[in-house]
């Protein structure tokens, strides 16, 4: 995995807005509608090349396909898994239930606006099993194809996790939650694989680790710490074999807007973030609710030969960061963790609705000059 | 003035959202229905007592009316002025509308922008006298440490209402000065502190698109030596002013750098000078005041509240927030402020209002925290 070694590198968290004309002919075919696949096929291929190049144009270093094949970054998976089954009218919980306990009128206003808010709930009720090769290699191929010409020093691809899924997929088949996770786990695996063998890095997105606390009301933090501990085993199990050189992993406090005054701090979960054998962590750190958390850094060793990847710039607001804040930001990690052990990210994905193009690619824009800024201020340039 | 002697003081920048009922009576006046005088005042009262209350309870120490009785923090005066009239008149295409007129077309505040076109004078002084009579029910027999009320800067009457009728932008100014000056200092003599809303000395984007910077800091200076004409006679120490460059989340791309205009703000008289300092485009400009010194008697008042995000920040945000300006400043010239106003035009909460209260909970918790910090134990 690419180091910042004579420059501060940059990323993001994966998704990019999607053209209108290609997500309405994703809704058509996860909702069982007539679409032309052909066609399909197409537009897929051209949006990923499309997002590449913005990318690439505003030099970002470490790119990815946009998750333009992918209406959420986690409920794909229900189209690459057999063995579970929907049911009418079934809404899985959100990662915003324990914040709604305090702000009961945002949160309905908020699903007044956005009809169909919440996920389908899934249920496991026969063998797990992993279906979803030609849709990973698709993807893997698509990228490919996009990075063909195009300048950037390395490409990923991200893939949910167990707990994530966890949060939209109840057990009904597998007689114990360890089965249950280990089984999803092995099914999980064989993209994780996939995604490597093609030559890129694996992104695990995995927002389940904090913002599992905003969907588990009933926890507090020992009895979290403690659910979560099966949640890693089932993580590790799902890359193991795999090189954590060639592995990343993204944890946020869910993207949605609002309060966020129920998220769990950072120093709650550190340790259990560190136990994950990947060579990467993502970590949400630019909106006002965790930007302080680089302190946690001053208290917590990141391990010898990790890299940290902190969001500089978020989502949270349409407000482009000066490019001096996302500077001060990034020599604020650089300070407590290393230069070299820093790359610039973002808070989340910038796609599935959350910021208009406009306002992710001025998004862009200002990171990479950040991380310029920065550079400049880090390396005596 | 409040100083911060023994503790980090907090306040907010003056509007609060409004109660649903009072809502729609203002909506209603503004688009020129009749509505009951007495209805409308008794609304008020109510909601200035009723905000008051709030403040107190979690804790802030200098506050005010909520602004409950204002349609907006700069359009209200037309309802208390002669010499606006006629129809709305187009508004500049800001630069961030140039730059991406898509997305900035959905997002366009609405108010009415009559043109001013007859001479400028008092018609409802007694609307400024119901503001200070109804702050002053509210705050008696509560522990309120300062109370402000807030009024429109000059130069902003005049970026908001275009001159059809003054034979120049600066005798236009001149003239809403030297009316203003009644309001200025009625609300100084009822022993409230005054805040100036004075968006128009930063604000280029959206008001002088095609002027340079150097042309727009020559409307900040008579801009501020127009506020400075109508403050003559009220001691600098009884004063504060709000700068900022628009209430809405927006991209701000194109916003003048502080530090572009920094020394035209200090020419103004009052003693406090608020200013943003949450949001992402403005954080970093605590670092201005490592290169510009503030000259003794000014307090700074930097926002560590965003106004325009439902996110409500760490206390530990907004206490490190507080801490670098005082690094820089020394504790006693920094006051806990927000960005802008919660509610700067009636219609448009950005902000869920019980949102908007967490975050002011949040302002007081990490003004605590950097007390401590600052002062020790």
């Amino acid at each position: 995995m690419k180091r910042s070694t004579d420059r501060i590198l940059t990323t993001h968290a994966g998704s990019l807005p999607m053209p209108s004309d290609l997500s309405a002919m994703l809704r058509a075919q996860e909702g069982g509608q007539p679409y032309d696949a052909l066609a399909l096929q197409q537009r897929l291929a051209s949006a990923v090349a499309e997002a590449v190049k913005m990318q690439a144009e505003h030099g970002l270093d470490i790119i990815t396909d946009g998750e333009q094949s992918k209406p959420s970054f986690t409920t794909y998976l229900s189209q690459r898994l057999a063995g579970i089954e929907t049911r009418p009218g079934a809404v899985a919980r959100a990662v915003s239930d324990r914040q709604r306990q305090d702000f009961p009128d945002y949160f309905q206003a908020q699903r007044a606006a956005a009809p169909g808010f919440g996920r389908r709930q899934f249920y496991c009720v026969g063998p797990l099993q992993y279906i979803g090769q030609q849709a990973v290699q698709r993807d893997i191929a698509n990228l490919k194809a996009a990075m063909t010409g195009v300048q950037a020093e390395e490409a990923f691809l991200p893939a949910v996790t167990v707990g994530t899924v966890e949060h939209w997929m109840a057990n009904e088949y597998y007689p114990s939650d360890e089965a249950f996770l280990f089984a999803l786990a092995d099914a999980l695996h064989e993209e994780y694989q996939a995604i490597v063998e093609a030559g890129f890095l694996l992104q695990l997105d995995n927002p389940n680790l904090p913002d599992g606390f905003g969907l588990y009301t009933d926890l507090d933090i020992p009895a979290y710490r403690k659910f979560q501990e099966l949640r890693i085993a089932a993580l590790n199990r799902s890359i193991a074999g795999l090189p954590a050189s060639r592995v990343r992993m993204h944890v946020c406090w869910g993207a949605h807007k609002g309060p966020h005054n129920a998220d769990i701090p950072l120093r709650n979960i550190v340790d259990l973030m560190l136990e994950v054998q990947v060579e990467a962590y993502s970590v949400e750190a630019a909106n006002p609710r965790h930007a302080h958390e680089w302190h946690v850094w001053e208290h917590v060793k990141l391990p010898a030969g990790k890299i940290l990847i902190p969001g500089v710039v978020g989502h949270d607001s349409d407000t482009i960061e000066h490019p001096d804040l996302v500077a001060e930001r990034i020599c604020n990690y650089a300070a407590v963790v290393g230069r070299d052990n820093v790359i610039a990210g973002t808070d989340c994905g910038f796609g599935t609705g959350r910021l208009h193009p406009t306002i992710a690619s001025l998004k862009f824009q200002t990171l990479v000059e950040g991380a310029r800024l920065a550079s400049q201020r880090l390396w005596n340039r | 003035m409040k100083r911060s002697i023994e503790r980090i003081v907090t306040t907010h920048t003056g509007s609060l959202a409004r109660p649903a009922e009072l809502l729609q009576i203002l909506l209603a006046r503004d688009e020129g229905q009749a509505v009951d005088p007495e209805v409308f005042d008794a609304t008020v009262r109510q909601a200035v007592t009723q905000t008051v209350q709030r403040q107190v309870e979690i804790g802030l120490a200098v506050i005010n009316d909520g602004e409950q009785s204002k349609i907006s923090f700069a359009t209200y005066i037309r309802e208390r002025l002669h010499g606006f009239g006629g129809a709305d008149e187009p508004r500049p295409i800001s630069l961030e509308a140039r730059e991406f007129p898509e997305y900035a077309a959905r997002r366009a505040t609405p108010y009415r922008r009559p043109a001013c076109n007859a001479p400028v004078a008092w018609k409802d002084f007694a609307a400024v006298e119901k503001d200070i009579a109804n702050l002053q029910a509210a705050t008696t027999g509560l522990q309120v440490e300062e109370a402000f009320l807030t009024a429109v800067s000059p130069g902003t009457i005049v970026n908001f209402f275009p001159n059809r009728y003054y034979p120049t932008r600066d005798a236009y100014l001149e003239a809403v000065a030297e009316v203003m000056q009644r309001e200025y200092e009625a609300i100084v003599q009822a022993g409230f502190l005054l805040q100036l809303d004075c968006p128009d000395l930063a604000l280029r984007s959206t008001w002088f698109p095609d002027l340079s910077i150097p042309e727009f800091r020559t409307i900040v200076a008579h801009n501020v030596a127009a506020l400075n004409h109508a403050t003559r006679d009220i001691p600098a120490e009884r004063m504060r002013m709000h700068v900022c460059w628009g209430a809405g989340e927006t991209p701000r791309n194109h916003d003048v750098p502080l530090h572009d205009i920094v020394d035209e703000l200090l020419k103004a008289r009052p003693a406090g000078l608020s200013l943003m300092g949450a949001n992402g485009r403005h954080e970093h400009e605590w670092k201005v005041w490592q290169e510009v010194r503030l000259p003794d008697g000014k307090i700074l008042i930097p926002g560590v509240i965003d106004s325009t995000t439902n996110s409500i920040e760490h206390p530990e945000v907004v206490a490190e927030r507080l801490v670098r300006y005082a690094s820089v400043l020394g504790r006693e010239n920094v006051i806990a402020g927000v960005d802008c106003g919660f509610g700067t035009n009636a219609q448009t909460d950005q902000v869920d209002p019980k949102i908007a209260w967490a975050k002011l909970r949040a302002l007081v918790e990490g003004a605590e925290l950097a007390t401590r910090e600052l002062w020790g134990a």
